[in-house]
């Protein structure tokens, strides 16, 4: 193949060989990124929702941008236990409820993975093709059974297999331990290989060690690592500040979700 | 390597981190600013930080000069509410001055001769954080970058897209938008004008309407009250929708608040940029965007 384009790349003239490169990237479809990722809750504690919208009736208002949005859920395992497809319109947004879609399939999944596609049915509009690599941002909204709390958290992982591994992480957030009862952590893991490593509580600048778990998350899987105040070193003070240290993630960008337990039951999380 | 030098480029627009105070919401502010510059290489330096507080109509700004010290590597927390009026929301801007700059706490020269990718290395080589906070201890926050917005030598692009699919609705539940305007030039009167529509998840305009934006100010704007307008009622269940804004003439800062008045609970989100979605929306290809997304039906209630 490889030589018949070089021995029609030699015979033909030059300008027919612009034309058929101008004819090929007309019928190119549009590129689209690996699926976007965020770990979704379902256990008795908390509940989730998927909030995608159709971003492409906002960047590109004048076509019809109407298509697929390609859904699979994974358990905390790793294991994928639903795939759907589902039509959206131009100027729609889908609200999904993993509750209800897991109950559907009758599974019982407390956490784990939720990635995301959309592919536009006009793959091949120059408009879209203009705007370069589409990635199906979404939104997580978590929310405790209770009503103690609510948080929306954007996604920071693809399900690209050559996303790099990075190592010594250190949060940019500081966690107050005022009023506070445990950290929690929700680490998932979109790469393809085991991840073994270590989650860390230190003090901001001095790194004084708090607390320490080790974790292993399946490929795909998620993982949570309870840290409570009451864990933290007798004898000592409770320093007013701590900050996460986690020695590897598994995708360049997949940092875990910190959630603040508060000793009243209130909650509040974000991406660390 | 091609090295682009910027000349006369503020040194208080070097690297910033702005914030909004939250009062109105019942709220304490305070933010963690990490100094990653060593991960940049080339790039690692120690920061003096300068605080522009602003006042509540934006007309007034009070200049703090060396209020903390940030080592390369370290993070350091600062409570607001040192520095911020107790009783209304106003701006406040970090700036994280590169300690060559400095001569006894004061910066030595006002705008400086700078490379471009020095800039971008000490923006892009951490996020901040910013948290609200109650007297018991609860609190809420978000990481995010912020970079010295309506200022040319920093960007060319003066516009703003938003996109949340995050607006949420119901019984003692509320979701406000936080939009700042800020500036870095000398002279900037200019208003942020921004288009906002509410859509419902089958794609109906809910609700349309216009906000003004003065510079050095922030904005709350809810969504209940939006709703409340149009006359539609509030439902004991959540009611999800999705905003879509844009601004043609300014680069804002927006945040997205969802308020629980029954459990003094929040949850603070930034939005996505567009280059999220779209790896080539910048420059030509984003004005294009922005030109057809303002004329366009989203924004016909």
């Amino acid at each position: 193949m490889k030589l018949l384009k070089k021995i029609i790349k030699l015979v033909l003239p030059r300008p027919i060989v612009e034309k058929y490169r101008e004819l090929r990237k007309l019928f190119e479809p549009v590129s689209t990124s690996f699926p976007v990722v965020q770990i979704y809750l379902n256990d008795d504690e908390f509940t989730s929702v998927a909030a995608f919208n159709n971003y492409l009736s906002v960047l590109a208002p004048k076509i019809k941008s109407d298509g697929f949005l390609e859904v699979e859920i994974y358990d905390l395992n790793g294991s994928s236990i639903l795939k759907k497809n589902i039509k959206i319109n131009s100027q729609e947004t889908i609200f999904l409820n993993l509750k209800t879609e897991l109950s559907l399939i009758n599974g019982k999944s407390p956490m784990g993975l939720i990635a995301m596609q959309f592919i536009p049915r006009k793959l091949r509009s120059s408009n879209l093709k203009e705007l370069g690599l589409l990635s199906a941002h979404f939104f997580m909204m978590y929310s405790k059974q209770s009503d103690k709390g609510f948080s929306v958290i954007h996604p920071s992982s693809t399900l690209d297999p050559a996303s790099e591994e990075s190592f010594n992480f250190r949060s940019n957030q500081l966690v107050s331990t005022d009023g506070l009862s445990s950290v929690v952590l929700f680490q998932a893991n979109p790469s393809l290989e085991m991840l073994h490593t270590y989650v860390r509580l230190v003090t901001p600048n001095d790194n004084a060690l708090m607390l320490v778990r080790k974790i292993e998350v399946p490929p795909r899987g998620v993982t949570r690592v309870d840290l409570s105040v009451e864990d933290l070193p007798e004898g000592r003070q409770t320093p007013p500040f701590l900050r996460l240290v986690v020695d590897k993630l598994p995708t360049s960008n997949s940092k875990p979700m910190l959630c603040r337990v508060y000793k009243d039951g209130r909650f509040s999380m974000s991406h660390s | 390597m091609v090295l682009s030098k910027i000349d006369d480029y503020a040194v208080k627009a070097i690297h910033v981190f702005q914030v909004r105070t939250l009062r109105s919401l019942g709220f304490e502010t305070r933010v963690a600013l990490s100094n990653k510059s060593d991960n940049k290489e080339g790039l690692r330096t120690d920061y003096q930080i300068n605080l522009s507080v602003y006042s509540g109509d934006g007309k007034e700004i009070k200049e703090h000069q060396n209020i903390a010290y940030l080592a390369a590597s370290n993070i350091l927390e600062i409570d607001c509410e040192h520095w911020a009026d107790e009783k209304i929301d106003q701006v406040l801007i970090f700036h994280l001055v590169p300690v060559e700059y400095v001569q006894a706490g004061s910066i030595k020269l006002d705008e400086v001769s700078i490379e471009r990718s020095k800039i971008w290395g000490l923006f892009t080589a951490q996020d901040h954080y910013v948290e609200y906070y109650k007297p018991d201890g609860f609190s809420s926050g978000v990481l995010y970058q912020s970079g010295a917005f309506n200022y040319k030598k920093f960007s060319m692009e003066e516009t703003t897209i938003i996109q949340a699919p995050k607006i949420v609705v119901g019984d003692g539940v509320d979701t406000l938008v936080s939009l700042l305007h800020t500036s870095f030039e000398r002279n900037y009167y200019r208003d942020a004008k921004l288009r906002c529509s509410l859509i419902s998840p089958d794609g109906r305009v809910v609700s349309s309407w216009n906000e003004v934006i003065k510079p050095g100010t922030c904005r709350l704007i809810s969504m209940r009250d939006q709703i409340g307008v149009k006359g539609i009622q509030i439902e004991l269940k959540n009611k999800y929708l999705t905003l879509i804004a844009v601004c043609e003439n300014a680069a804002l800062l927006p945040l997205i608040f969802v308020v629980n008045d029954k459990q003094n609970t929040l949850a603070v989100e930034h939005s996505l940029p567009p280059l999220y979605y779209g790896q080539n929306i910048t420059g030509r290809v984003r004005a294009n965007v922005i030109s057809q997304l303002s004329k366009s039906k989203i924004f016909k209630d």
